[in-house]
């Protein structure tokens, strides 16, 4: 690997330092230290939310972390939204193909 | 303080007393002249102090050593590069070159570059480029010079330059027009300087304190962490999942349905070259040299001047404002990549192959295509070793090709 970018990579450790144990990985946020589970990992993790692990103690995520949480909720809320519509559209063509199918009958079995 | 450093400062304080407004532009106009051959192009509209600005800056750095060409006058390559003695050639058939007055001087002045013809323009690319200038089969070596350029970009009789040629330049800056007071002030500076700011401007460094000055610059070590971030930012402009490099679409038509289509990438349409990356590293090594330090905030400052004439963006309204918001973007994906933490993790995985770390960093790699690509170096590795399988790479993943 190129010199630099292993220098790069070290200051970034330096700077941010990270914990790996196990499956899990941690890093203290400054002025935020985090709940330590009963094991002796720290519980802040996303994965609480995406891999639905029981939360231990307080959870905390960091601020991109709840940018991505926030975006997938406003886009869910948008899919909820496009998915009503279409729910309510549905339902008229729906109410519209019954009125007709019932009408159609009328004509062929009362009119003759 | 060292000399060389104290001398800078007083160049930047003489021009300063004589050009008003435009600040921040002068001060990086000033900071690009400490590295070698050092390009600098001011875009302006009519009026504003361009010329005078360029003047000024060379006459601080090369007193009356210096030769400027215009693109408003007619400019023969005699002129530019050489042209034949013609007494060598009628008496004893040699042909020998009389090299021009601008290929020799150590100060360079473009006026109104954009109105200089194609064939000078070709010239002084190549000058640009390889450091020599060529008229009549021979070639003559261009020694360290300082150009400064200028032109307005609305001006009607404007020829196409070629990109590269631009790309030339290390910094491109921009002059706005006069406030109400500085209006007031420049009239003031005309009075004190007899309507001639340019006559009254010292030389301040002698040529060889400037190349003392700029080998100094080159010593300086920039820190990994200010590379790092030299480096992420230019990629940032660069990358594309769907290689725009090679690509006959261009944005916005490319990224129709991309996954990074809110991302920077998405709002670039023709990236900058690596030249961009070198250029920042001058100019923060001219910063830390100057000023002791250099930190992000003044790296994001200086790309504002690095990148406008280099790359070229989707939906143009104002390039200058376009290029700032999208610098603004840069400041908090730096600030998201540093909470992500993932520089340590993909300096961990590097170290080893580790299933629940690769989880992680694919999660990552879904919102920083940049992260993404060092990823998939390492995916070909693991696959090749067999720790990986095809099907579950962010290639299969994304559909990146």
């Amino acid at each position: 690997m190129e010199e630099r970018f292993k220098e790069f990579l070290d200051s970034q450790v330096k700077k941010t330092p990270v914990k790996v144990s196990g499956e899990h990985v941690a890093w203290d946020e400054p002025g935020q230290p985090l709940e330590v589970g009963g094991d002796g990992v720290p519980t802040g993790s996303i994965d609480v939310v995406y891999r639905e692990e029981e939360p231990v103690g307080t959870v905390t995520l960091s601020k991109s972390e709840v940018e991505l949480l926030r975006r997938q909720i406003t886009e869910l809320d948008q899919k909820l939204v496009n998915a009503s519509i279409a729910n309510k559209v549905l339902k008229v063509v729906a109410l519209t193909l019954s009125a007709l199918t019932l009408f159609l009958i009328y004509l062929h079995f009362f009119t003759a | 303080m060292g000399g060389y450093q104290a001398k800078v400062k007083q160049l930047k304080d003489e021009v300063k007393a004589r050009f008003v407004g435009n600040e921040e532009v002068l001060d990086v106009v000033v900071l690009n002249q400490l590295h070698r051959r050092a390009a600098s192009l001011i875009r302006a509209p009519r009026g504003v102090g361009k010329s005078t600005l360029m003047l000024l800056v060379l006459k601080g750095l090369c007193g009356e050593d210096l030769v400027v060409v215009s693109g408003a006058s007619e400019v023969k390559r005699g002129e530019v590069i050489g042209r034949l003695h013609i007494p060598s050639l009628e008496k004893d058939g040699v042909e020998r070159v009389l090299w021009a007055a601008f290929a020799k001087a150590r100060g360079k002045g473009l006026d109104e570059v954009n109105r200089l013809n194609p064939y000078t323009t070709a010239n002084i690319h190549h000058m640009m480029q390889f450091g020599e200038v060529w008229a009549y089969g021979q070639r003559a070596r261009v020694e360290d010079y300082v150009i400064v350029a200028n032109e307005n970009p609305g001006d009607p009789t404007t020829f196409a330059h070629p990109p590269p040629f631009y790309d030339r330049f290390d910094v491109c800056v921009f002059l706005k027009s006069l406030t109400l007071s500085e209006k007031f002030r420049l009239q003031t500076l005309l009075d004190r300087h007899s309507g001639n700011l340019v006559d009254s401007m010292p030389q301040v460094l002698s040529f060889d304190e400037l190349q003392e000055a700029r080998r100094e610059v080159d010593e300086v070590e920039l820190n990994p962490d200010l590379a790092g971030l030299i480096n992420t930012l230019t990629r940032d402009f660069q990358a594309c999942i769907r290689n725009k490099e090679q690509s006959e679409l261009k944005p916005p038509v490319l990224c129709d349905g991309c996954h990074f289509i809110r991302d920077v990438c998405g709002h670039v349409k023709e990236p900058p070259s690596e030249r961009a990356g070198v250029v920042l590293t001058e100019l923060a090594k001219a910063t830390a040299w100057l000023e002791g330090k250099c930190d992000v905030d003044t790296v994001l400052k200086m790309a504002l001047w690095v990148l406008p004439h280099r790359m070229s963006v989707v939906r143009v309204r104002n390039l200058v404002e376009d290029l700032r918001e999208l610098l603004e973007r840069e400041r908090v994906k730096m600030m998201d990549r540093e909470s992500r933490r993932q520089w340590p993790i993909m300096n961990q995985l590097l170290k080893q192959f580790d299933r629940s770390l690769y989880q992680h960093a694919k999660e990552i790699a879904v919102e920083d295509i940049v992260f993404a690509e060092e990823l998939r170096k390492l995916e070909v590795r693991w696959l090749q070793e067999g720790k990986v399988k095809r099907e579950e790479t962010l290639e299969a993943v994304m559909e990146w090709r």
